[in-house]
Order: structure tokens, then C-alpha cells, then sequence
């Protein structure tokens, strides 16, 4: 097994078996297989490297203690896994009170975000996303990557809904910029 | 732009979005250029996860099963030893801290006397909690579960990097908060049982 598919790793209906035996070697597997989806997901959404670590050694220790709760498919562990890791990481932020920004300025510029293709392929997308706040870079992420919905995000931050489309709005904004900055 | 969709209209397309898009060039390459954007936020690789959690797990999972073994012999019910060992843990905390703090921190007596009360408060929320747990199992969801969890490390590393008393005042705040609730969750589903 290899771990290069992320959570979208398929594991066979026997191998979950094994693992609700606590087998040892097929933990080891698990962990082989998923750890580096956690700790990606976990690291894309908080931007922080140590946090990530921390969210990946926990949620293996969770997924370990809750396998015998999983009742699905195998081909839906690994969606079980995200979303456990997705929502250790926002509850860890908020604990860490990161959700801090409050703007209620209007969006500068409004329907011009998409009219040039500003993201050159050659910028290092990776530290322009550590640059956003952590607030833009997890609600851009989780709804343009992993697929959440706004009215999903919206319930994560106990927020409305429109609180989530206009950040992801000025998360793309926040981009632009960087990427604009950084070709000065 | 007034007869072109919105950035948000783009973000989210609906059916009339897409009857305009087919007879709008400019919206097809603005959803061209934000699904671009979007491909490159995908492609992103994947970063490996640092060895050291690999180490981490093994060590918690060996302490784990060595106390289990210890445990199952006197309690068989894996819910209720579970609580036990977090009001250990916690009791542990509580009482490291308190005496630790005390010791190496100057002493500011407003916020020291708010944490006593707000620790004895948590202590018997949770006290009260564990007892009300034996004639009915529906006090502790996965949710409440995952956020107690939570607090309860960020108090561990409040304490572990000395953070300020202020900071951990309002960890053991929301650790109240969530007891509350927790218990109040309890009352509604014994009462719906009814």
C-alpha cells in the first residue's frame, strides 16, 4: 500500500477487520497508508507544522480507540479519517482563539477576482497560502479542496452562511495580492 | 459587470448561472481561470508526516495497553473506566498545578482564587457527570467527546508552556462551559426517554 492517493487510498473490507482486532502490524499499515493524508490536510488548513503534527498523532490515537465504531464500507475509511482530521484541527484552532478576523469592509474591486489568471504556475503556492490568515487559508481550503459546502463551513464556525462565502472571497483576494506582491 | 455573473455566482453555479455561461465568454474564462486556480491548490503535493509521530503513537499505545491490562481486571465496563481515568487524569492536573503554579508564579490572588473556583466547579460538574452516567449511557457523544478531549489537552499544554493564568482561567472556563452542557445534553435525553 502506498499513501501517494491521499485519503481516496482504497483498504480492502479484511484489512478494517484486522485493524478492529488492534493487530499491531495492520495499524502499522494504517498509519503508513494515511498518515501523510493527516498530516497534509492537517498542515493545509492550519498552516502550522507543529500543530499538524500534533492533530496527526491525535487523531491516529482516536481512529485507534473509535475503529470498532466504524460501521461503514472500507472504500469510506478514508473519508472517515478526513473528517475526523478536519474537525480536530478547526476545533484546535478555535481552542487557540486563531479565527480572529473580524472585516466587514466592503470587497475592493468586486467581480474582478477571476477576470486574468493572476496564479502564475511558477509561484510557490505552498508559502503563499502560509501567508494568508489562518482564517482565509482554512475556509478557502476546506471549501475549495476538501469539498465542504458553505453551509457546512458555515456550521463548523457557527457562523452564517454568508459569512463563509464572503471569506472565501477575500481569501481568493488575500491571494491575488500575495501572488501580485510577489512577482514585484 | 452588471450582466456577467458575480465572483460569488462563479464560486457557485447554479442553473441559471449556467444558461448564461453558455452564451458569455468572459464568464466561461473567468470559471476557466478560477477552476485553474483551483487545479493548482489541488495539486499540491502531499508533505510526509514527521517519523517522530510514528514514535509517539507506539509509546502511547504500549502505555495505554499495559493500563488496560491493569484496569479490566477491576472494571469491565470500558465506558465507566474510561471516565475514571480521565477524572484521574484531570484530579492529577488539577492538583500538579495548583501546587506548581503556585510555587513558581507571583502570586496575584484575584486570578488565583478565580482558578481555584473555577477548577472545584469543573471538579464537581464532572463528579456529578461520571455518577449520572451509570443509570443512563447517552451523556457522552462523539462531539462532546472530541471537544472535551480537546480543552483537556489544551489545559495540559497551557500548564506545559507556562502559559499565562489568565489563559488557563479561560481553558478551565470553557471546560466548565462544556461540562454544562454536556450535563444539560444528559437532562434532555433522560427526559425524552421518559
Amino acid at each position: 500500500m502506498s499513501s501517494n492517493k491521499g485519503f481516496n487510498q482504497e483498504v480492502s473490507q479484511e484489512f478494517i477487520t484486522q485493524a478492529k482486532t488492534q493487530d499491531p502490524e495492520t495499524l502499522k499499515d494504517l498509519y503508513k497508508c494515511y498518515a501523510d493524508a493527516c498530516f497534509t490536510t492537517a498542515y493545509r488548513l492550519s498552516g502550522d507544522a507543529s500543530l499538524a503534527a500534533d492533530i496527526c498523532h491525535e487523531v491516529f490515537i482516536v481512529m485507534i480507540e473509535k475503529l470498532h465504531s466504524f460501521k461503514g464500507q472500507s472504500v469510506q475509511f478514508g473519508g472517515w479519517m478526513k473528517r475526523i482530521v478536519v474537525n480536530k484541527t478547526i476545533n484546535r484552532m478555535k481552542f487557540e482563539m486563531r479565527f480572529t478576523d473580524i472585516d466587514d469592509s466592503p470587497i475592493e474591486h468586486p467581480n474582478t477576482l477571476f477576470t486574468h489568471q493572476w496564479l502564475d504556475s511558477s509561484i510557490d503556492l505552498h508559502q503563499l497560502l502560509e501567508k494568508l490568515s489562518d482564517q482565509h487559508r482554512t475556509v478557502l481550503w476546506l471549501y475549495e479542496i476538501e469539498g465542504y459546502s458553505h453551509a457546512e463551513i458555515a456550521s463548523m464556525f457557527n457562523k452564517s452562511v454568508s459569512f463563509s462565502k464572503v471569506t472565501v472571497l477575500r481569501a481568493y483576494r488575500s491571494l491575488q495580492q500575495l501572488s501580485e506582491v510577489s512577482h514585484v | 459587470m452588471s450582466n456577467h455573473l458575480t465572483d460569488e455566482q462563479i464560486l457557485v453555479l447554479d442553473d441559471i448561472n449556467h444558461i448564461h455561461l453558455t452564451s458569455c465568454e468572459l464568464c466561461q474564462q473567468r470559471l476557466q481561470n478560477r477552476d485553474q486556480i483551483r487545479k493548482q491548490l489541488a495539486a499540491l503535493p502531499l508533505l510526509p508526516a514527521p517519523e517522530i509521530i510514528a514514535h509517539k503513537i507506539e509509546t502511547e499505545l504500549n502505555a495505554r495497553q499495559t493500563s488496560t491490562s491493569l484496569n479490566t481486571a477491576s472494571n469491565n465496563r470500558g465506558f465507566m473506566w474510561r471516565t475514571s481515568l480521565v477524572s484521574m487524569a484531570a484530579s492529577i492536573v488539577v492538583v500538579v498545578a495548583i501546587s506548581w503554579w503556585r510555587v513558581t508564579a507571583p502570586v496575584n490572588d484575584d486570578v488565583y482564587s478565580a482558578l481555584v473556583q473555577i477548577i472545584e466547579k469543573n471538579n464537581q460538574v464532572f463528579k456529578q457527570n461520571s455518577h449520572d452516567i451509570g443509570t443512563t449511557e447517552v451523556f457522552m457523544t462523539m462531539q462532546f467527546d472530541d471537544e472535551l478531549s480537546d480543552i483537556e489537552t489544551a489545559i495540559q499544554r497551557a500548564y506545559l508552556n507556562n502559559s499565562s493564568p489568565e489563559k488557563k482561567l479561560k481553558l478551565w472556563e470553557r471546560r466548565h462551559a462544556l461540562l454544562k452542557k454536556m450535563k444539560q445534553s444528559q437532562l434532555t435525553a433522560t427526559q425524552q426517554q421518559i
